[in-house]
């Protein structure tokens, strides 16, 4: 299959365009349809991702402010995500094993876990 | 007529039962008709069989060279040879029906085609015998054995082990790869699917590489596992939530008439 690659670049590119469309004209806090947090419609509790929806379409508005107070700790550990795919790639983990280490032993791990779960704490004690 | 597709159901029957599992032999025009060449012989070493017992004239009398025979009636005569030789073919496959000589000189049998075909015993040079046979004969000479010496192995090469006596077996245990932690997957279902499942699998996606790297392999595959299993369910119950709530939001509609 030497046109697979490029059929699946070609559906992500469009899969891309049609999220930010729907996210630039539909506010997720209008629309009944989009889909809602598992943990807070059932449970009541916020979960450490609620307000991403929210932020994505503050971002598209070009309102920076708003996205970082629907919810801040999504971008952080967005930058974070990005960071440990590149590190994780076979040729950058050979060439820097100890920023793989930094990024991705068990301590980082450990400190993220502690802060997705204060976070969660947090956010449902301050209710932002 | 009648009296013919009356003793051909039992073998019909036991046709049927065996067909797909046999199904490679029942090659009639290639395989099965040279092995079949004496009808006597090889009906007679069957006549134990119970449903032979019970279905008098099973035995094909019809003469093998009436084939080209455009009568009607011989198209029953032909489906009876056919089934017959279907079925003789798998009796000869699955009765414990071949004696071989073993690489000692001793008489080994009665084996079952099959039973030879798993143990790779045969060589082409191994004297055999058969049900039917008047004499014993080599392997390569007898008719229907190909897939038997196929499927034997090439001799191996003779292996001498230096260390044998003076060292353990080194890295035979040590596995090459390390198992995926899962991490960035759980990560992602934490924030946008169950932070529940997710929070669970982040842990145990740290313990993969420390038990890794302590050499603790099988802890470390079993806590890889456990991770993969965190994402799936995370996956799994934001899947369900989404189609619940789009199914809730379709009955609210069509209960109230409007969204």
């Amino acid at each position: 299959m030497r046109y697979k690659k490029y059929i699946i670049a070609i559906g992500l590119i469009i899969g891309a365009i049609l999220f930010v469309l729907l996210y630039k004209n539909v506010d997720p806090i209008d629309a009944c349809y989009m889909p809602k947090c598992l943990s807070y419609t059932i449970l009541g509790i916020r979960c450490p991702g609620c307000g991403t929806q929210r932020a994505i379409h503050a971002i598209l508005a070009g309102d920076f402010k708003a996205a970082l107070q629907f919810n801040p700790l999504i971008f952080a550990s967005m930058l974070y995500i990005i960071t440990t795919v590149i590190l994780d790639m076979k040729s950058v983990k050979a060439k820097h094993p100890k920023l793989h280490n930094l990024f991705l032993g068990q301590k980082a791990i450990s400190i993220l876990l502690c802060v997705l779960l204060i976070y969660t704490i947090l956010r449902n004690i301050f209710a932002f | 007529m009648y009296e013919i597709s009356l003793n051909l159901i039992p073998k019909i029957i036991f046709y049927k039962i065996f067909q797909k599992k046999y199904l490679k032999y029942l090659d009639i025009e290639k395989k099965a008709l040279p092995l079949y060449r004496n009808w006597e012989h090889s009906s007679a070493g069957s006549e134990h069989l119970p449903y032979k017992q019970r279905v008098i004239g099973s035995n094909p009398i019809v003469p093998t060279n009436l084939k080209e025979d455009n009568d009607l009636s011989s198209f029953f005569f032909d489906n009876n040879r056919k089934i017959n030789y279907i079925c003789e073919n798998i009796l000869l496959m699955t009765e414990l029906n071949y004696f071989y000589i073993d690489g000692n000189g001793a008489q080994q049998g009665p084996r079952t085609l099959e039973q030879l075909k798993a143990t790779y015993v045969i060589t082409p040079d191994t004297m055999m015998w058969r049900q039917g046979m008047d004499d014993w004969k080599k392997a390569s000479e007898i008719e229907g054995l190909d897939e038997v010496l196929v499927q034997r192995p090439p001799v191996a090469p003779v292996i001498t082990n230096v260390n044998a006596n003076t060292s353990e077996p080194n890295q035979v245990d040590i596995p090459l790869n390390k198992p995926n932690s899962f991490l960035i997957e759980n990560i992602l279902t934490t924030l946008f699917c169950c932070f529940i499942f997710g929070a669970i699998g982040i842990y145990y996606a740290a313990k993969v590489d420390s038990l890794w790297i302590s050499g603790q392999y099988a802890e470390s595959r079993s806590a890889s596992n456990t991770a993969k299993l965190m994402f799936i369910a995370a996956l799994v119950s934001a899947l369900v939530g989404i189609v619940g709530y789009l199914i809730f939001l379709g009955v609210i509609a069509s209960t109230v008439g409007t969204l």
